[in-house]
């Protein structure tokens, strides 16, 4: 690619760059926020973070609770059953709806889950991709027939485990 | 890991037309994407067509609610770079940065799979899009803005998303949907199942009475660019080496070779079979640069040739005037030292002597000896320039001093005679040599006369015996080959053997033969004892110069079987052996075509053959490519027959599965679906499969259509931020409508 150096080129490029363009619509005062541009992993970690401590709030807000209402025997207080029964019902009904309601979609939990028949994934030749029967001990890579073996002994060092990763068999040590 | 197939064997059938060859493709500058003119005359001011962006990982489309398809689309990329020269920053969006390679390598996606995580980038984007448009209104865009997002959002980029278009674009309202929900809205659809393969993931999404269930929702982590992504993987492995490839070259090749499979694991165990392999496999030539090879016209050759032989015969000229002069020059001397014998004869002895010694002499015999020597050379070099190959009569010498007893000689004579013994025994000794050598051409020459004899009265048996032995070095050739294979492994018997025998040299201690009773060591007295110290040796010159020796015996023999055996052909010579139209590896690499590393423009081909299906059979079967989780299908079968537990939705949900996004382009893809589906779900179930009819601009138009329908009405209201309502309930305040996300 010829780099732009011709007067046209130039031009061109000006027509395009829109850093000086006037943007009315714009806000004038409106200045982003720091540290604005998080990756996937970065937002995930703190909606896990930020989903954790609510859990903890709400665990401590329930043993709180459950140390304020020490049972009280029923022979002795008859008079208040109903209302006890009727606040006892309601924490029930949440429970049960807690329980029974799968919890709200978010982005981490909608993932699917691993292949409950595993065995019914095919045994592909990493070479090749072809179907394969055997494994090399050595390697641990498959193979579809002799000749992919004797490529396969012919591999440079690492190389077989650049094959293993491509379908995310390798070891990684750490 | 090439085989050493080279050329195609000249006895093999009619060759067959060279490869279609296909061409990667990069995406190109298309040129100054329009301005829109018609703002001021057609939008400015009706707050009740809003401004529709399909915030797509893989394209960004922008448009008016009110229009049937966007105005613009574009990768959501920016590349923004200061050029040193202009001492400018250029800021260029979407398709602008493919006009040069500055921008191309500064540009910058924005999104981290299929949620936007680079709001630098973004922000270039919607100004882009809002300047395409041609908005021109001071303090805002005054259009409601509809826009689709991923599916379950993180909370803290919807937020930051709202607050760009509040408060950086002042937007009267701003409504979040979802892109599938959308495609499936606009394909008419009520109640069934969305399944949308897009650019960076897969997507299910039930819909009950046009509501997405979205806690019963799925994601698959494959889509368009992890297909990518494994192909440029797999191709990056197939050919080491190769030069650098792009990301939209593997893109194009993506689409425009890969298709999904009906069968795949039989279509796989054919696919590089021979027959019918040219039409499976495509050769993808690759963008290089050839070094012309100077090629010299029919002219140019003739005039080199003649110059070189002109030189040459000018240095012969030369030569042959150098040999005139020293030949004349030598008769010159020739003359002078005859003379001086003449004058010998007639001059006394006495001056004659003090002649010579002027001359240089010892005696009258030295003298003679010179003449003799001068005039042979003269001879020599006389018949040499006449071309006359004179047999050389070497005259026998004689010693004729030897025979005279010693007594009778003087001092001098004795050592003239022990001088003469010396070069007597030299003679002799040549004699020996020289007829040694005529008995052993002698013996060969009987000896290939045997075997031409026994060739032509027993053929046969002659090709049966050179066979054999042939036979017999192969095999021993591919021993030495394991042997030293084995040797590479530490664990094989061969190593095993080779450390045992190390450790009993090494060892004192008395073998076990030694302590029976045989007290003496008898090492070294056969002495094929000492081949154990060959044996140990890993790397053996002695071996590799043997191996060459044999590889050249090899060599003859074949060579004279090809000659005379008429069934030994050129095809089963030992380095024919790997055959490259038999070789699955050549198929898989090369596909149906001799391969030519001479060739560059074959160097720079890459073959997809098994890659056509490969790649996107990821999506039934994710652990091909290393993802944890279930097929597509089985993920289908797992929500509609255990997930949706009421009967009824269940029966209703069957009868519309619903196909969009991208990857759903891929040729057989519908096809494939439908016959898997009909595998796993009850036979008696009724269900019914149909893709958008525009996978990839569907949902754009699903987002502008709902946009349009519902602008003004309750639905509207329940759907949209208002910008009031931003400012108080906060940034990650959303709506739950029924096309789009839920609260998290």
């Amino acid at each position: 690619m010829a780099p732009p150096n011709n007067s046209s080129g130039t031009a061109l490029h000006e027509s395009l760059d829109i850093t000086n363009v006037d943007k009315p619509f714009k806000s004038t005062t409106w200045k982003p926020a720091a540290r604005r541009n998080k990756n996937l992993k970065q937002v995930l970690t703190e909606v896990n973070r930020a989903h954790a401590a609510s859990i903890m709030a709400s665990q401590a807000q329930t043993e709180a609770n459950t140390g304020d209402n020490t049972p009280i025997p029923e022979s002795t207080l008859a008079g208040l059953s109903a209302r006890a029964t009727a606040a006892q019902q309601a924490t029930a009904l949440q429970k049960l709806s807690l329980s029974a309601g799968q919890p709200a979609p978010t982005y981490g939990n909608i993932d699917a889950a691993p292949s409950l028949h595993p065995a019914n994934s095919g045994h592909w030749c990493d070479i090749t991709g072809l179907p394969s029967s055997y494994v090399d001990p050595k390697t641990k890579l498959r193979y579809a027939n002799k000749e992919v073996y004797a490529v396969i002994r012919g591999l440079g060092q690492g190389v077989s485990d650049q094959f293993l990763a491509v379908r995310g068999a390798n070891i990684i040590l750490k | 890991m090439s085989p050493s197939a080279t050329e195609q064997p000249s006895s093999s059938a009619s060759p067959k037309p060279p490869p279609k060859l296909y061409h990667v493709f990069e995406p190109k500058f298309p040129g100054t994407a329009p301005q829109a003119e018609d703002y001021g005359s057609k939008y400015r001011g009706r707050s009740d067509v809003a401004i529709v962006i399909d915030n797509g990982s893989w394209n960004t489309r922008v448009g008016w609610s009110s229009e049937s398809t966007p105005r613009i689309t574009f990768p959501p990329i920016c590349a923004k770079y200061r050029d040193r020269k202009l001492a400018r920053t250029f800021t260029l969006v979407g398709n602008d940065t493919y006009i040069d390679s500055n921008a191309r390598t500064a540009s910058k996606n924005a999104f981290d799979v299929n949620v936007v995580s680079n709001f630098d980038v973004m922000e270039n984007i919607l100004d882009y899009s809002f300047l395409k448009l041609g908005i021109d209104d001071d303090d805002g865009i005054s259009h409601p803005v509809v826009m689709t997002e991923a599916l379950c959002n993180p909370t803290y980029t919807r937020k930051t998303m709202s607050e760009l278009l509040f408060e950086a674009y002042n937007a009267p309202s701003v409504t979040y949907g979802l892109d599938s929900l959308f495609s499936y809205h606009y394909n008419g659809g009520t109640t069934g199942l969305v399944l949308s393969s897009s650019h960076t993931t897969t997507h299910l999404i039930p819909v009950i009475n046009s509501k997405g269930v979205l806690n019963m929702a799925t994601r698959l982590n494959w889509g368009g660019s992890q297909a990518t992504d494994f192909l440029t993987k797999l191709l990056a492995l197939k050919y080491p080496g190769f030069p650098k490839t792009y990301q939209q070259q593997m893109e194009s090749l993506v689409q425009e070779h890969c298709y999904v499979s009906q069968n795949y694991k039989a279509e796989m165990s054919g696919y590089l079979e021979m027959g019918g392999l040219d039409e499976r496999d495509r050769a993808i030539q690759f963008p290089f640069t050839e070094v012309v090879k100077e090629q010299k016209s029919e002219e140019e050759l003739a005039r080199i040739a003649e110059r070189r032989k002109e030189s040459g015969r000018r240095l012969q000229e030369q030569a042959a005037k150098m040999r005139l002069e020293k030949l004349k020059k030598k008769e010159e001397e020739l003359a002078y030292y005859q003379h001086i014998l003449e004058k010998g004869k007639s001059e006394t002895k006495k001056n004659f002597s003090r002649l010579l010694e002027n001359e240089g002499f010892r005696d009258e015999a030295q003298l003679e000896k010179r003449v003799k020597e001068l005039e042979k050379s003269i001879r020599r070099s006389r018949n040499k320039d006449l071309g006359i190959e004179e047999e050389e009569e070497e005259e026998v010498p004689t010693f004729p001093l030897l025979d005279t007893p010693d007594e009778e000689l003087d001092e001098d004579g004795l050592k003239q005679k022990r001088a003469q013994r010396l070069l007597k025994a030299n003679y002799e000794a040549r004699q020996r040599l020289r007829a040694e050598k005529e008995k052993e051409r002698e013996r060969l020459r009987l000896e290939a006369e045997k075997e031409e004899e026994r060739r032509t009265n027993d053929l046969e048996g002659w090709i049966a015996e050179k066979r054999a032995m042939r036979e017999g070095l192969v095999a021993k050739l591919k021993e030495r080959e394991q042997r030293k294979t084995q040797l590479s492994d530490r664990k094989s018997l061969a190593s095993l053997n080779r450390m045992k025998a190390i450790a009993h040299l090494a060892s004192d201690e008395p073998t076990r033969k030694r302590r029976r009773g045989n007290d003496e060591d008898t090492f070294g007295a056969d002495d094929d004892d000492w081949a154990i110290y060959r044996d140990i040796a890993t790397v053996n010159e002695d071996e590799e110069e043997e191996d060459e020796e044999m590889q050249t015996e090899l060599k003859n023999l074949e060579a004279q079987l090809l000659r005379h055996d008429p069934n030994f052909t050129e095809d089963s010579l030992q380095s024919a052996k790997s055959d490259w139209s038999k070789s699955l590896v050549h198929a898989f690499l090369r596909g149906c075509h001799p391969f030519d590393p001479e060739n560059q423009a074959e160097a720079n081909q890459m073959h997809l053959n098994v890659e056509r299906i490969r790649v996107p059979e990821v999506i039934f079967e994710p652990s091909m490519a290393g993802v944890d989780q279930a097929g597509i299908v089985e993920i289908t079968s797992e929500l509609l027959l255990n997930r949706i537990t009421e009967e009824k939705q269940r029966e209703s949900i069957y009868r519309d599965i619903f196909l969009t996004g991208g990857y759903t382009l891929f040729k057989g893809f519908e096809e494939r679906m439908r016959t898997t589906l009909t595998s796993v779900l009850p036979f008696e179930a009724e269900f019914g499969l149909r893709t958008a009819k525009d996978p990839l601009l569907d949902a754009w138009k699903g987002a502008a259509l709902w946009s349009k329908s519902n602008i003004g009405h309750p639905t509207w209201k329940g759907a949209a931020i208002t910008k009031a309502e931003f400012t108080e309930k906060g940034a990650d305040y959303i709506k739950e409508h029924n096309l789009g996300n839920v609260m998290g």
